[in-house]
C-alpha cells in the first residue's frame, strides 16, 4: 500500500478529533476513585477472611491434636484430698481473724474520734 | 515532550497511586473517544463506551504484560467494546459488488476529489465512512487516523497481518466507490 501519495492518508490526517465533554475527566476520575476504594475494601475483606480461616484452621488442628491424638502428652497431677479439711480449717481461721481485726480497728477509730471531740 | 512514559504511570497506579490514572486519561481519552464515536456514530453512546473502556483499562491494568504498546492495548479494548456495541444494534450497511470494487481506481477518485474543496472532501469522507460496517470503519481509522502499522492493527483487531492488508485494500476500494459516486452526484 503506497502511503506516500495516498489521498486517503491526506484526508484522514486533516480529519479533526472530536472534543470530549468538559466533565468527562472529572466523572471518569470519580468513578476510578470509587472503583479503587471498592477494590481496596474487597482486598481488605479477603485479607480478613484469610486471617479468620487460617486462625480457625489452626485452632481446629490444635484441638484435634490435643484431644484425639494426644499431642503433646500433658498429664495434670491431682492433689491429695486427705489434707483438704486441715487446709479448710486454717483458711476459715484466717478469715475469722481478718474479720475480727477489721471490726476492732473500726471500734478503735470511732473511740479516738469521740475522745478528740470531747477535748 | 512527554515527562514520563506510560509504563511509569502504570507502575505508579499498580503501586496504589490511583490519581496517576488522570495522566493516562489526559493522553488517551480524546483519541479513544474519537475512535469510538466514529465507529458507533452516536455521541451519548460514545461517551458511555469511552467510560467503559477506561474502567476496563483500570480494572485489567495488572493483565497488561507489555507484549504490545499501551496505546495498542487500549485501542484493542476500545475496538472490541465499540464493535460489540454496534453488533447489538442491527444496522444495514452498504453492499458493493465485487466487479464495481475492482473497476474503480485511486487515480479517478483523486481527480474527482480534486475538483471539490477541502472541507467538502472531509465531509464526503465522513459520509462515506458512515456507510461502511463498524469493524471496517475501525480498521481504516486505526490505520490512517491513528497511524497504526499493519501489525498493530492486527494486534488490535485480533486478525492476521495478511488479513488486515486484504481488508484495508478492500475498504479503500469501497471508499473510493462511495466517494466517486458522491462526486458524480
Amino acid at each position: 500500500m503506497n502511503q506516500k501519495n495516498d489521498i486517503l492518508k491526506d484526508l484522514f490526517s486533516r480529519m479533526q478529533e472530536e472534543e470530549l465533554p468538559v466533565s468527562f475527566r472529572a466523572n471518569m476520575m470519580q468513578q476510578i476513585m470509587a472503583e479503587a476504594e471498592r477494590i481496596r475494601k474487597r482486598d481488605e475483606r479477603k485479607g480478613w477472611i484469610a486471617v479468620i480461616a487460617t486462625s480457625l484452621l489452626m485452632i481446629g488442628t490444635a484441638i484435634t491434636s490435643f484431644l484425639y491424638m494426644g499431642i503433646p502428652e500433658i498429664s495434670v497431677p491431682m492433689p491429695n484430698m486427705s489434707t483438704l479439711p486441715f487446709y479448710a480449717y486454717i483458711g476459715m481461721l484466717a478469715l475469722i481473724l481478718l474479720g475480727a481485726d477489721y471490726k476492732f480497728r473500726q471500734i478503735f477509730k470511732r473511740r479516738q474520734i469521740s475522745q478528740g471531740k470531747k477535748m | 515532550m512527554e515527562l514520563y512514559t506510560d509504563t511509569y504511570y502504570i507502575q505508579r497506579i499498580q503501586a496504589g497511586d490511583t490519581a496517576c490514572f488522570a495522566c493516562l486519561l489526559d493522553k488517551y481519552s480524546r483519541p479513544v473517544h474519537s475512535l469510538i464515536l466514529k465507529v458507533v456514530r452516536n455521541r451519548e453512546d460514545a461517551e458511555e463506551l469511552a467510560q467503559d473502556v477506561f474502567m476496563k483499562v483500570f480494572k485489567n491494568l495488572s493483565s497488561f504484560k507489555e507484549e504490545c504498546s499501551f496505546s495498542t492495548w487500549i485501542y484493542r479494548i476500545a475496538y472490541n467494546t465499540a464493535v460489540s456495541e454496534t453488533r447489538k444494534k442491527k444496522h444495514e450497511f452498504l453492499a458493493i459488488e465485487e466487479s464495481v470494487i475492482n473497476n474503480v481506481s485511486e487515480q479517478e477518485v483523486t481527480e474527482a476529489l480534486g475538483r471539490t474543496d477541502d472541507s467538502d472532501r472531509i465531509q464526503m469522507l465522513d459520509t462515506a465512512l458512515a456507510q461502511l460496517p463498524p469493524d471496517e470503519r475501525a480498521i481504516i481509522l486505526l490505520f490512517y487516523m491513528k497511524e497504526k502499522t499493519i501489525d498493530e492493527v492486527a494486534t488490535i483487531t485480533g486478525l492476521t497481518p495478511s488479513n488486515i492488508k486484504v481488508k484495508l485494500h478492500r475498504i479503500r476500494k469501497k471508499l473510493f466507490v462511495v466517494l466517486k459516486g458522491m462526486e458524480e452526484k
